[in-house]
């Protein structure tokens, strides 16, 4: 409950506001242009801030809404309450399809795919004829409780700011989940999400949705507090302005969303109200000095003000260590041992002119560690990458326990049992150890967004956390879990990938140079962990360059060079092969 | 019909160069540059104000905006105060652009050639282009694509307001370039037409040379290849920076002295053809320029089509035709692995 | 000899890790230094930072000149050079331009004067001069990226893995190039996994394990010191280098 309170006294505060004496009516109106701003904007931070979505378009969502409630409510005579959840679903509706068209753009074309739809909205909206073309539809009845009718401002306000509140909460709640963790991977790239069976085009449609359903519901409440709805609000200046809101606020952050609205929303009233009365000025004196203001903001704090401020206050959160002893059913092993897990028969994997990896073949038994070395560019990450289904192969084929696996994509390939991790590490550094290694396990949970949401996902929420939390005790990172990532040194960091795969339950672990940028202490650890879940029915195949570590550990070594294999067998037999001293060790070995 | 295509590659010749002049901002600095639509507008507008004998107030912006950029530049350097940086930053900051104050406001009550209103235009839109960058891209060029999207969206609506301020609410049209004219079959070619099609292509003719030959266009290519190597060479980012925005200023200005003639321009319309440009930059996939300049001639064309065949939907037609491009386009992109941050 | 790079008390964070602790060092004029030590001990963070391309806490002088709030830039016109662990080329531009654009901040007509060096030192380079330096292979990329460096006529040359991922007898090619340059007057600092090889062409050396100089002395006693033997020089060897 402990930190839900500063959420409890903010939304005391908010109630009293209005029931405060003497507060201007005006502060009131004020006040709901912030909350309806705050909810567009929090769904931007979901997907901007979070999903690493930028949209420009998300004004046009507030139009889907409004426009919605405003066409049923006048012409066909429908309650408001009826048309909430026909709004809110109008919106999404127009989120699945813009949304299947604009999340496969990649990388800058995204938010000006955004920009576009966003702009070419605006000018359908001022064009349709039921829509009243540019000068809308008016005399929008008001939200009305039994005989309580909503006419002013004031008593709006309640509506409005209960949905602020409850967005935040349920948005805040879907963060912190299985799913939300999957949204927070994204905006680190998708191989590593993949890998653990995120559907990253499906996570991201659902930002997508999630986020405009918020610009629904702000559009829905505008219409009925403005009581009338044309073109202007819904265009791509106001798209801009949301995204203005969410960057100043801080994108990252739920609650930055609602202090960028408020932020934002009173510059621009107070440019509005006295900056003519300072200079007597004509024209859009205001856009000017708000302009400029805001390149002021962003010179100072670039990264939003609410990091900025939490920076500055002394709050620090408490990690909960999650109750270990609750555990999530294990995979079924195959009862025979000794047999082929995985096999790789003549695999190619060419790039342009390049041969990459050339006619490899060798096998991984069950409960074998496997080395895979050679000089760099030998095409060891390559192979890597075959199995794991991140990259395609121009010929040969991979079965794992006899079935072909090949051109499967990285997320069927996990379910089958193989996990990894990347030369290169991949977390999200701005996430926990915890909540890096709970992606881990992201197959083996089944709470879906909504129950996220609704927090109907704690119990399979805790038997994940407790998953990942067995996990890094088991890599020796105890003592770590509550810290961020990136905070950690690079070689830690890569324990924390192979306590991420190991969440997976795997029946092999694909492990790219685990021992690089460790102590020698650390490795001997290193070593022992993966006798360890050998002799507990894992297999392992690692590349790694350090010889010691190889050859003290492996079963079996395959050695590469210029994506041929040129050698296989024993660590002994290995030593001593020609070949492999001509091209990889050299005569010092 | 021939007549709508000749429309057509008129607006997209203007489409190209300010395309162009986005692909080379974005390339090197990672600023998508929305404020390029009132670089056009200024241009106009200042041409058309030169021209009709009035005081244009964007040399005032220039001179005002200098001091601002020079007491950055005095600040920065406040720990090593060194004679021969300061002398440079305070001629170019305050010399030059009050020069150019002090020049237009001789010129434009003695009815100035065409000639020297556009060149006047120029140098006052490529100063404020150029402070710009030292004022408000410069102190940000560490952050995230992002918050130099908002930043930029932020001086788009700050130069609005004052293109506002300076030019009224009215619109204005200049005289022509070029006032020739001669039919060609069917086809009427004006001067102002002839002089569209033969500056876009010298200036991109020019832009080709300067990219291939000169050392300063090379090594405006290597900072937007390369970041890193180009500062490992000695290519200073801002170096850089301040030639892409003094390219894409005067790009952007000479582009409004070419339509104003044609068209009538508000202190507004900068900022849709703007992102007319901004749409064929994007189907040139923000890096090729060849690709940029068909895209902008095709933008042009249906843009014409659609204003004589449905004009109410032209906006509409012209905003959606980008979304199968970057759908075709990011599907074509090779999956790599985007790291932001 | 006098010191042309001289680092004091050096601390380089990355991120929120103290990657580099207390480091000292000195390169004299003509020299090669080399910094062995295994992977993530913290040997490229010193190099970007001695750059400037990582802020350092600590002192650095170059040639007398306090290095302190100098940007990458002005650290090359005064004579420092690096040629990084990723090399930093202009892929998409040709071998000659990349070459033209290392001598950015010097005069043209001695710019003329070390390309006709540069050639000399790597005819490859020549041969390749109007291909794109992206179409090169690893070990071309490799000279291109010393050669491009050397256009700046840099006093200091720093190389970050040079062999990295380079076939054996390209990396003895490369080995043999940075002992000539000493003779023409540059000095090195060498950043090697490859202990044996740099170990053998260097006049010092210093051993780094996590951040911190473990062992410094001349190169020869370095190398006879047993325990570098059993860490770095055991199974490495020329063509052994890694990641």
């Amino acid at each position: 409950m402990r930190e839900r309170l500063p959420i409890i006294i903010f939304a005391i505060v908010v109630a009293a506001i209005p029931l405060i004496p003497g507060v201007p009516p005006f502060w009131i109106v004020l006040l709901d242009n912030i909350g309806l701003a705050a909810l567009v904007a929090m769904g931007l931070v979901l997907l901007t801030g979070v999903g690493g979505l930028t949209s420009f378009g998300q004004a046009a969502f507030c139009g889907f809404g409004a426009y919605t409630t405003a066409v049923l409510s006048t012409a066909y005579g429908l309650s408001p309450w009826l048309t909430l959840p026909l709004s809110l679903l109008v919106s999404g509706v127009a989120a699945v399809l813009l949304g299947l068209i604009t999340v496969r753009l990649s990388g800058h074309y995204l938010p000006l795919g955004t920009l576009a739809w966003g702009l070419g909205l605006f000018y359908l909206f001022s064009k349709l004829e039921f829509l009243g073309r540019n000068d809308g539809i008016s005399a929008i009845p008001p939200l009305s409780i039994g005989s309580f009718r909503m006419l002013d401002p004031g008593s709006i306000y309640y509506a409005i700011w209960v949905a602020v509140l409850i967005s935040a909460l349920l948005t805040t709640n879907l963060l912190d989940s299985r799913t939300g963790r999957a949204i927070r991977a994204l905006r680190r790239g998708h191989v590593a999400a993949e890998a653990f069976g995120v559907q990253t085009p499906r996570a991201k449609l659902l930002v997508f949705i999630h986020a405009a359903v918020l610009a629904g519901l702000s559009g829905w409440l505008y219409a009925h507090l403005q009581r009338a709805v044309n073109p202007t609000p819904f265009g791509a200046q106001a798209g801009i302005e949301y995204l203005f809101i969410a960057v100043v606020g801080g994108a990252g952050y739920v609650w930055g969303g609602v202090l960028g609205a408020a932020i934002v929303v009173i510059l621009k009233e107070v440019l509005q109200s006295y900056l003519p009365l300072l200079l007597h000025g004509s024209g859009q004196l205001e856009t000017i000095v708000f302009g400029i203001l805001l390149i002021i903001l962003l010179q100072l704090a670039p990264a939003g003000v609410w990091p900025w401020l939490v920076a500055r206050l002394p709050l620090k959160p408490v990690g909960k260590r999650p109750d270990t002893s609750l555990a999530l059913p294990a995979r079924a092993r195959t009862p025979s041992e000794g047999g082929v897990l995985l096999k790789i028969d003549n695999a190619r994997k060419q790039f342009g002119g390049v041969i990459a990896v050339n006619s490899v073949s060798f096998d991984v038994q069950a409960r074998e560690i496997v080395a895979l070395i050679g000089p760099n560019g030998a095409g060891k990450s390559t192979t890597f990458n075959l199995i794991t289904g991140v990259l395609t192969t121009t010929g040969g084929s991979i079965s794992v326990l006899g079935r072909k696996i090949d051109n499967a994509p990285p997320q069927e390939v996990v379910k089958l049992g193989i996990s990894r991790t990347f030369q290169h590490v991949k977390l999200v550094p701005d996430m926990t150890v915890l909540e890096n290694v709970a992606i881990g396990a992201h197959l083996r949970g089944h709470s879906g967004p909504v129950s996220s949401m609704l927090r109907l996902d704690r119990a399979d929420e805790e038997k994940l956390l407790a998953e990942a939390a067995r996990q890094i005790e088991r890599v020796g990172l105890a003592d770590q879990m509550h810290q961020l990532a990136g905070s950690l040194s690079l070689g830690q960091q890569r324990i924390v990938e192979i306590a991420r795969a190991l969440c997976v339950d795997p029946m092999l672990l694909l492990l790219d140079e685990p021992a690089a940028g460790l102590r020698h202490m650390e490795k001997q650890r290193l070593a022992a962990l993966l006798r360890d879940l050998r002799d507990g029915g894992m297999s392992v195949l690692l590349v790694e360059h350090d010889m010691g570590f190889v050859m003290d550990l492996a079963d079996r070594i395959v050695v590469l060079d210029f994506g041929t294999k040129i050698a296989e067998g024993t660590p002994e037999a290995i030593k001593t092969n020609p070949a492999v001293i001509k091209a990889y060790l050299g005569v010092a070995a | 019909m021939l007549f709508l295509v000749q429309d057509g590659i008129t607006n997209g010749a203007i489409y190209a160069l300010l395309g162009l002049a986005l692909v080379l901002v974005f390339a090197v600095t990672r600023v998508i540059l929305i404020p390029q639509g009132e670089f056009v507008t200024y241009g106009a507008l200042t041409y058309a104000s030169v021209a009709s004998g009035q005081m244009p107030g964007t040399a005032k912006l220039a001179l005002a905006m200098g001091i601002v950029a020079f007491a950055l530049d005095l600040y920065a350097a406040r720990r090593a105060l060194h004679v021969r940086p300061i002398a440079r930053a305070f001629l170019t900051n305050i010399v030059l652009p009050g020069a150019v104050l002090a020049l237009t406001s001789w010129v434009v009550s003695r009815q100035p050639p065409v000639g020297v209103s556009i060149a006047l235009s120029l140098v006052i839109v490529a100063a404020i282009g150029l402070f710009l960058y030292r004022i408000v891209f410069q102190p940000l060029a560490h952050t995230s694509v992002l918050v130099l999207l908002i930043a930029s969206v932020a001086c788009h609506l700050a130069l609005q307001g004052l293109g506002l301020l300076f030019f009224g609410a009215e619109g204005q049209r200049g005289p022509a370039v070029l006032s020739t004219a001669f039919t060609a079959g069917t086809l009427r070619f004006t001067g102002q037409s002839i002089a569209v099609y033969a500056i876009t292509i010298a200036f991109i003719v020019g832009l080709w040379l300067f990219f291939g030959l000169t050392l300063y266009g090379k090594a405006l290519r290597a900072t937007a290849v390369n970041r890193l190597g180009a500062r490992l060479v000695g290519i200073r980012t801002t170096l850089s920076g301040q030639i892409a925005f003094l390219l894409a200023s005067v790009i952007g200005a000479l582009s409004g002295i070419l339509i104003v003639p044609i068209t009538t321009l508000y202190y507004d319309t900068g900022f849709l053809i703007g992102l007319k440009g901004f749409i064929a930059a994007i189907i040139g996939g923000l890096v090729s320029y060849p690709l940029t300049a068909v895209a902008a001639l095709v933008v042009g064309t249906v843009e014409a089509f659609s204003s004589f065949y449905a004009s109410n939907f032209k906006e509409v037609i012209v905003f959606t035709l980008l979304i199968p491009v970057l759908l075709l386009r990011s599907l074509a992109a090779p999956a790599v692995e985007e790291e932001k941050d | 000899m006098r010191a042309l790079l001289s680092v004091s008390d050096a601390h380089v964070s990355y991120g929120k890790v103290e990657a580099v602790r207390s480091v000292s060092l000195e390169v004299a004029e003509n020299e090669i230094v080399t910094i062995v030590g295994a992977n993530g001990a913290g040997k490229t963070t010193l190099l970007s930072a001695v750059m400037g391309i990582l802020p350092l806490k600590g002192r650095v002088t170059f040639g007398g000149e306090n290095l302190a709030r100098l940007e990458i830039e002005d650290r090359v016109a005064l004579g420092l050079g690096l040629v990084a662990e990723h090399r930093e080329l202009f892929v998409t531009m040709s071998v000659q331009d990349n070459l033209e654009l290392g001598a950015f901040r010097i005069a043209k007509a001695k710019a003329k004067i070390s390309l006709e060096r540069v050639y000399a030192l790597f005819p490859r380079l020549k041969e390749r001069r109007k291909q794109l330096a992206g179409t090169l292979s690893g070990g071309e990329q490799q000279m291109l990226a010393m050669g491009r460096a050397l256009m700046g006529a840099p006093k200091l040359l720093m190389l970050d893995e040079p062999s990295l991922g380079l076939a054996p007898i390209i990396v003895a090619d490369i080995f043999r190039i940075v002992g000539e340059l000493r003779a023409s007057g540059v000095s090195v600092l060498l950043v090697e996994q490859n202990a044996q090889a740099a170990l053998r062409i260097a006049d010092r050396a210093y051993v780094m394990e996590l951040g911190e100089f473990v062992l410094s002395g001349p190169a020869k006693d370095v190398a006879a010191n047993e325990a570098v033997a059993a860490s770095y020089l055991g199974f490495h060897h020329e063509g052994a280098s890694a990641i």
